[in-house]
């Protein structure tokens, strides 16, 4: 993508801050505490509550970059979705590129980052849901050091894990194989005030049996049902699962108790139902 | 802050805070941009991107050149498009015409193939009252196909 008209020497006292190194970016936060950070804007320019001074990371070179390593994809914060679905075609998994397929009119996909998905506060979008059964981790950055997050390890948004001053710089997906996957959304996941509801599992079938499975699904973009006990339990099951696994399936995930006490009925149902036809599909 | 940049081949320099959009910078007239970014009544050009002008910083535009429906027909290189649209009969109403452009220039300079799922990933979100899906899938066909001919017929200068 262009960044022509991308100009840093804005001419006015209260520009925004527009670094093109990580380097000037950490500086930036050193110094500017209550700094907060925007990378496509298209979520944050709508919120009247920002503090002290924006800081837009969507110049940053380092932030732009995608590398394919042998057994994984490292996606910079600030790379583009619509630059991402692009790649896909010969680089993503499946899943994940099924995901982007879905987020908002594509061109918003232009602006929108990788980072900024993740980062919309109490809020999992359908791609931030299939980037954490690919147990894709997350790189953040203060002034005092680096970390990585697991962004399977979460039950909530990535935002809360997130501390102030604190950049995301990167995304690495590991780039394991699935043989079947899935990722669709009912109703719409943006902005977060609806019923929408996401289901995403995804598969490795060996020789029929089951060799690996994830999970999960997110209703209102907020609550957030997996059970890695079931997803053991089905490891060695034949595929596509008999009804006798379907039942226990259906049992095990309908007793969830987030999926029985936050999910309206037809949430749990398309939930249940969604995972378990995926399950005994060839 | 002080933004500058050219919509439609103008110089406009505005004085703007950080969140002002695009679509304020460029002020065309509409008060608010819709609820939930959906209409896409307010898709411009930036550079040689189609982007949503309400959900874009207006700060993005900053020394760069920013394209409106007002100046599409202006431009040759869209001329395709609206050749298709035109033999397909699509977007005659003045409501439709303009969004429709941007999608299909978008699509084209995705260099996507049309036919393997991407036109209808577009096509899902029109939504004015006098287009269609399939005279919208069928337009981005012609209009592929119309520029594939014209850019293998001529030699690429050098
Ligand atoms: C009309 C519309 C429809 C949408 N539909 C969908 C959909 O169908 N599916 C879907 O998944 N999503 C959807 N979205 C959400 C969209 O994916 C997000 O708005 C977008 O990805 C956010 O990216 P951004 O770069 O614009 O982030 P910004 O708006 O710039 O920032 C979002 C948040 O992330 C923080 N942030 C950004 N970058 C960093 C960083 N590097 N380090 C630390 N914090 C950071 C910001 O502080 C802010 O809190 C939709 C959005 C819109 C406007
Ligand atoms: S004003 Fe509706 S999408 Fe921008």
């Amino acid at each position: 993508m262009s960044d022509r008209h991308d100009d840093k020497s804005l001419p006015a006292k209260e520009a925004v801050y527009i670094p093109e190194t990580i380097n000037e970016a950490m500086q930036h936060l050193r110094q500017n505490r209550d700094t907060t950070i925007w990378a496509g804007g298209t979520h944050a320019m709508t919120r009247p509550s920002r503090e002290g001074r924006v800081m837009s990371v969507h110049a940053v070179h380092e932030l732009r970059r995608v590398i394919r390593r042998e057994d994984h994809l490292e996606i910079g914060a600030s790379v583009p979705l619509a630059r991402l679905r692009l790649l896909g075609e010969r680089f993503l998994p499946e899943v994940l590129r099924q995901a982007l397929d879905e987020v908002g009119p594509p061109p918003l996909q232009n602006t929108a980052t990788i980072g900024g998905l993740l980062a919309v506060p109490e809020t999992i979008l359908p791609t931030a849901l299939v980037l954490r059964l690919l147990a894709a981790r997350v790189e953040a950055r203060r002034t005092e050091g680096t970390r990585w997050i697991a962004l399977a390890g979460e039950q909530r948004a990535l935002a809360s894990e997130i501390r102030r001053g604190e950049l995301i710089t990167r995304v690495r997906v590991p780039s394991r194989r699935w043989t079947h996957w899935i990722s669709h959304s009912f109703g719409r996941p943006y902005p977060r005030d609806g019923d929408s509801l996401t289901v995403a599992a995804m598969l490795a079938v060996d020789k029929e049996t089951i060799s690996e499975v994830r999970m999960a699904a997110v209703y209102a973009s907020r609550y957030l049902v997996r059970t890695r006990e079931l997803e053991a339990e089905l490891v060695g099951k034949r595929h596509p699962l008999q009804s006798r696994d379907a039942a226990m399936v259906e049992q095990q995930l309908g007793a969830h108790a987030t999926l029985q006490t936050e999910f309206s009925e037809l949430a749990r149902h398309r939930t249940v139902h969604g995972i378990i036809s995926f399950l005994q599909q060839r | 802050m002080t933004i500058q940049a050219q919509v439609d081949g103008v110089t406009i320099t505005r004085d703007l805070p950080p969140e002002a959009s695009v679509m304020e910078f460029v002020g065309d007239g509409r008060d608010q941009p819709c609820a939930d970014g959906r209409c896409l009544r307010c898709l411009v050009l930036l550079g040689d991107r189609v982007v949503h002008a309400c959900r874009v910083p207006a700060y993005r535009a900053h020394n760069g050149n920013v394209t409106t429906a007002a100046a599409l027909d202006s431009r040759p290189e869209y001329r395709d498009i609206l050749r298709a649209f035109r033999r397909v009969g699509l977007g005659t109403c003045a409501e439709a015409h303009p969004y429709l452009v941007f999608l299909a220039i978008h699509h084209l300079s995705e260099g996507s193939s049309p036919g393997t799922g991407e036109t209808g990933l577009l096509s899902r979100h029109i939504n004015d009252r006098c287009s269609n899906r399939t005279d919208f899938e069928r337009a981005l066909r012609i209009a592929a196909g119309m520029r594939r001919r014209r850019t293998h017929e001529r030699p690429a200068r050098r």
